[in-house]
């Protein structure tokens, strides 16, 4: 039973980082598959044989059992796998800094096509945090683009239900096995996410979610994405570790602003300090992405697509501040049509309300 | 935006209870099919205009001030600022006249008192309209209850334009009319 699959999660358990001993084993033996059925000392060639621990484990009838353990459970779960070598590997994660040598996920891997965003933010997260990022994430989705989280408490859970809420398609990056769900108070979101998108993870089904796979998983959220959006953290966030290795690896910084004194925002505060791109709606990070062209226009956002000739009249005139019991007067229409029209564009997502209950422009 | 002339032409027809937010006095209309109440929203009155600055508190308060029976059982929540008009008493009665021949069979008259059982039946709606207001749903996260009364009002908006089938401009008006109470429920309440 010499499997591929056997083989790449065998290399996996040999050591770190499994990119470099793979390349290792393919320069000494043409193949990974003649380095598995390696037996004696015999067969291992010189420059493994410096290195004493790889030469070790080479050989180790263990390891072997260990990873057809894992295969035997990667079957029976019905677990998929993918690894560097192949096509279907997201090819922005396969350009980090050391890239996960395995993956195990249920679900489809995303097109080359898709766009993905990272989000991130704390678990400890306060009303206005859980609001904006289920709002940014229902309207980013709606525009195609993919929302990367880590499905934890807080912001990530609301990044995934925005996601689900808008039919787009999301990826959840797991700290223990494909099959492990945790935290469980999102079984829910687990398994819709299992039907419509994808659910990640380095670690083989059956792995416990222990404390230091987390920061190792959150590279990975980095890595996945072309962006990444921090929508609250605070500041010792593991939220802000995310952020160190998306740096490292050149993607673009969102940030969320939040209150002053609030300690919950202090992260995405001290971000927008050192230079990340603010931003105050979908429009900032879609624009940054480069999907949309610049605001055309400047005062307008008529220019939007999907909306017909009235909307986009009182759009624009909302968006240039006149004040609503004008906006009859302005337009021509009746008071019966602008009250339709902008309820539609509530529904659209291009109008909100503030505070006190305001309408405005969301961009 | 809003007009008091449309927003008691749609309740005078229909019977529909509203409740109205403004910094003028409005006296009270009270029949005994419903009643139309105005309230100051806030301490400062402009609530829902741009220049309210009441805080969050501030506002908590007088909403917990008003009786909760009539908020709940409101159809209509809109904030006014411009004087009572005329209505088209005509207009009013020809609608008064097709409720009628509709509700012959029923126990009630108006819409205002249409029941969640009679939607299926009365409140026949084009594909337009049942798309976006499953779509509205899911924006505004408002309850059933909420959703009963945007059925309602949009009949009676329907019956004022002399349609049977409810169109998505009826049902977007009405939510339009509601969407203040969704807000401050969902937000402050």
């Amino acid at each position: 039973m010499y499997s591929d699959n056997l083989v790449h999660i065998w290399i996996t358990l040999l050591g770190r980082p499994a990119n470099k001993i793979a390349s290792l084993l393919v320069e000494n033996y043409g193949s990974l598959r003649e380095a598995y059925l390696v037996k004696s000392y015999t067969d291992v060639t010189c420059e493994i044989r410096n290195n004493r621990l790889l030469c070790q484990r080479l050989m180790d009838e263990s390891i072997k059992d260990r990873a057809a353990r894992i295969y035997e459970r990667v079957l029976e779960k019905g677990v998929k796998i993918t690894h560097v070598f192949r096509e279907d590997y997201p090819e922005d994660l396969k350009n980090i800094f050391d890239p996960p040598f395995v993956l195990y996920y249920y679900g489809k891997l995303p097109d080359k096509n898709t766009t993905l965003l990272s989000v991130v933010g704390s678990r400890k997260c306060s009303a206005y945090g859980r609001k904006v990022t289920y709002d940014m994430c229902f309207n980013i989705a709606k525009h195609g683009v993919g929302i990367v989280s880590g499905m934890a408490k807080g912001i990530d859970a609301r990044a995934h239900a925005g996601c689900l809420d808008a039919n787009g398609y999301t990826i959840a990056v797991l700290g223990g096995g494909p099959d492990n769900i945790y935290p469980l108070e999102n079984e829910v979101i687990y398994y819709r996410i299992k039907e419509n998108g994808l659910v990640l993870s380095e670690y083989p089904p059956g792995t416990m979610p222990l404390k230091h796979h987390f920061p190792a998983r959150n590279r990975i959220i980095a890595g996945l994405g072309k962006g990444l959006l921090v929508c609250e953290a605070g500041k010792k966030s593991g939220a802000m570790i995310t952020v160190n290795f998306a740096i490292n690896e050149g993607r673009d910084i969102f940030s969320v602003p939040g209150n002053i004194d609030s300690s919950y925002s202090e992260g995405c505060n001290s971000l927008i300090k050192a230079g990340a791109c603010i931003a105050t709606s979908f429009i900032d990070v879609l624009e940054g992405l480069n999907l949309i062209e610049g605001r055309k226009i400047a005062g307008t956002v008529g220019w939007l697509n999907g909306l017909d000739k009235e909307e986009a009249m009182v759009a624009d005139l909302i968006y240039k501040g006149v004040k609503i019991e004008d906006i009859c007067s302005k337009t021509g229409l009746d008071s019966a049509r602008v009250v339709a029209i902008t309820t539609i564009l509530e529904v659209k997502g291009i109008l909100g309300r503030d505070r006190h209950g305001n309408l405005h422009v969301v961009i | 935006m809003y007009s008091l002339k449309r927003i008691l032409e749609i309740a005078l027809s229909g019977k529909h209870n509203c409740m109205l937010f403004g910094s003028v006095d409005l006296m009270p209309i009270t029949c005994e099919e419903f009643f139309v109440s105005c309230y100051s929203p806030c301490k400062c009155g402009l609530l829902f205009r741009r220049d309210c600055t009441c805080t969050d508190l501030d506002i908590q308060y007088t909403f917990a001030n008003i009786p909760s029976r009539q908020l709940n059982s409101s159809d209509m929540y809109v904030p006014i600022n411009d004087l009572r008009q005329d209505v088209d008493h005509e207009r009013i009665n020809t609608v008064h006249r097709i409720q009628e021949k509709r509700y012959e069979s029923n126990s009630f008259k108006f819409n205002g008192s249409l029941s969640r059982n009679g939607f299926e039946k009365y409140c026949r709606m084009d594909l337009e309209a049942q798309e976006f207001i499953k779509e509205a749903q899911k924006i505004y996260r408002c309850s059933m209850v909420d959703m009963d009364k945007v059925f309602r009002v949009s009949r009676t908006i329907a019956d004022l334009d002399l349609r049977e089938t409810i169109s998505k401009f009826d049902v977007a008006e009405a939510l339009g009319y509601v969407s203040c109470y969704i807000y401050l429920k969902t937000t402050t309440i």
